[in-house]
């Protein structure tokens, strides 16, 4: 008779995960002034409008937070158009493919608890600021992510106690959500096993962003004080030291970085990336692809110097083309172009390693024929080099 | 909600088994294999304090194992006695006890500045639940016993609070464990103190 277990699990579960949440359906969450840990925190959008982000419950006791994807602004020209998102989504229905098609036996998350961290803050998740910016139109900002993350960590932590096993993880701007959010949520839940995950936000910036522009979300006032962190972005290379000090930090859990070699379009790594090139003039995003090459080349270097730095726990994964974000993408699951294992392959690897040794498919991956793009995958029309035609295929042809 | 998914849950977190019942021979009890409570990274950093609202969800934990002992020990007596009413008043009780304990950590968890309603039944459901689960073990237990023999009496009742006990060990060491994660990232205590559970139940039914 094993009735006895029965009643320990009931009063276990039934205390730690919310068995009030739905698991049907995200619920939506609009958070007002909230106190947490001896702080208020204001959860807003970056025009000041509502925040909003979203909860579902699996029915495995692991949880998934992702961080939303949406651009970035720094200044008048990029807050005055603005280059990012400013508003939360009102639902989820349309998050039904790759990692977020949860009807997909491939998804290792399909059982998962599930919150959605929005972005709409326009700071990577992690600013705590309100900014006047001063120019033709003055612009004032509320750069707030940091407080929406925090909000959204409160109710996370309130609501699934304690996790066997956490997938930190976001696109785009979400990647850095994630990164840098990882380390406190880990303070949230130290006795989980840890998988942090950066999709398609590999920090190739200029030093001036670093040096000029990042204070204007007030980054470091809340980075995790970690040795090495602050400094990798007041005095560092940013990205790179950072990945290296959170990871040696953290031994027992497990980071990395996906990311297309050519990551391209103008809200991709590329068009970013050639607007810090360029004065931080947004117009540079329309010509994204100058900067491809100097992209790909300072990506897989500094991943690589991660990897040489933390090579137990650190692990990246370069796929061929120019398309920007793969989690909620169904090419994770069967796109193996330039000689690639699926991502999902990947992930269920990384999903396998632990403190206890990491998953010997979990490796580094490095696309062949990088510059090979699949249907769909950004491209200047008419092309211009790098992009060229090679038979049937847009190619990208870097010296 | 499906109960059956949300026990599933927990299977992983908590493999554990008691095996429970009067046998006619010595068959051996098997006992449980602790968990290993996940893995966390080390850090090496301070501790943080612990969160109320993970300190309300352990108070919660352990009042649901002292309902776990007053209402096994309720059906203990029941063995002896065979009075109902009395058995269904003394878990009422238990109950009622349930749902101020509960209240009681909600609202300090409120007035620490954290929510603790949300993770959790109502406590009123959590006792029906429970309270369904243990009628069900204490009905299996005394199937096919002659309770107006003394000897099987005694013995339907030895094992019903040991497996009371066993209830409330587990579920104390779980809302320790819950109630200050740092204090125990690895799970090795929890581990512990649940293998030390199975122990001291295998050994009772045993004797």
């Amino acid at each position: 008779m094993d009735e006895l277990q029965g009643v320990v699990v009931l009063a276990v579960t039934n205390t730690t995960v919310t068995p009030g949440l739905s698991s049907d359906a995200f619920t939506a969450l609009e958070p007002g002034q909230t106190e947490y840990l001896g702080r208020t925190y204001d959860p807003q959008c970056m025009q000041g409008d509502q925040y909003r982000f979203f909860g579902r419950r699996g029915t495995v006791n692991k949880l998934v937070m992702y961080y939303m994807g949406g651009g970035a602004c720094w200044n008048n020209l990029t807050c005055g158009l603005p280059t990012c998102s400013t508003a939360p989504p009102t639902d989820l229905d349309g998050l039904d493919s790759g990692f977020g098609d949860f009807d997909n036996p491939q998804n290792p998350f399909r059982d998962w608890h599930f919150v959605f961290v929005s972005y709409c803050s326009c700071d990577i998740h992690f600013g705590d600021a309100t900014q006047e910016y001063v120019g033709f139109e003055d612009v004032t900002v509320e750069h707030k992510g940091f407080h929406n993350a925090k909000v959204a960590e409160r109710w996370a932590r309130e609501h699934f106690l304690n996790p066997e096993e956490v997938f930190v993880t976001g696109s785009s701007a979400g990647s850095y959500g994630a990164l840098f959010n990882a380390p406190l949520l880990h303070d949230v839940w130290p006795a989980s096993q840890f998988h942090i995950l950066g999709d398609a936000g590999n920090g190739v910036i200029t030093t001036d962003f670093l040096q000029n522009e990042f204070s204007n979300w007030n980054f470091v006032e809340n980075l995790p004080d970690i040795p090495g962190v602050v400094e990798s972005i007041t005095e560092g290379n940013g990205m790179p030291g950072y990945m290296e000090s959170v990871a040696d930090y953290l031994p027992d859990t497990n980071w990395a970085n996906y990311s297309t070699m050519f990551d391209g379009g103008s809200g991709g790594q590329t068009g970013f990336f050639n607007m810090m090139l360029n004065d931080g003039n947004p117009l540079a995003a329309q010509v994204w692809w100058e900067a491809s090459c100097q992209f790909g080349e300072t990506a897989l270097a500094q991943s690589d110097d991660i990897y040489d730095t933390v090579p137990d726990n650190y692990r990246y994964y370069f796929g061929t083309g120019s398309r920007h974000t793969m989690f909620g993408n169904d090419k994770v699951y069967d796109d193996t172009t330039g000689n690639v294992p699926t991502v999902v392959s990947w992930v269920e690897a990384m999903l396998a390693s632990g403190p206890d040794g990491r998953d010997p498919d979990w490796t580094n991956i490095l696309c062949e024929d990088c510059g090979l793009t699949l249907a769909g995958d950004p491209a200047p029309s008419p092309l211009e080099a790098p992009f060229e035609m090679r038979g049937e295929d847009i190619v990208i042809v870097c010296e | 909600m499906n109960l059956k998914n949300l026990a599933l849950m927990a299977l992983v977190a908590v493999p554990l088994a008691f095996n429970i019942g009067c046998t006619s021979s010595g068959d051996e009890a098997t006992g449980g294999t602790a968990g290993d409570g996940g893995t966390g990274g080390d850090g090496g950093g301070t501790a943080p304090e612990p969160y109320a609202a993970n300190i309300c969800v352990g108070a919660k934990q352990a009042a649901a194992g002292e309902y776990c002992t007053a209402a096994f020990e309720a059906w203990a007596t029941w063995a002896g006695d065979q009075d109902d009413s009395a058995r269904d008043a003394a878990i009422d009780v238990a109950s009622t006890t349930l749902e101020d304990s509960w209240q009681g950590a909600e609202t300090a968890a409120e007035g620490a500045g954290a929510n603790c309603s949300d993770s959790a039944w109502p406590a009123s459901s959590a006792a029906d639940s429970i309270k369904t689960a243990i009628d069900a073990i204490a009905q299996s237990v005394t199937d096919g016993l002659d309770l107006g023999m003394s000897g099987h009496a005694t013995c339907a009742g030895d094992i019903l609070d040991a497996s009371g006990a066993a209830c409330d060990e587990v579920l104390a060491a779980e809302g320790v464990h819950v109630g200050d994660l740092y204090a125990d990232m690895d799970g090795s205590t929890l581990a512990q103190a649940t293998e030390d559970a199975v122990a001291t139940f295998s050994e009772k039914r045993r004797g």
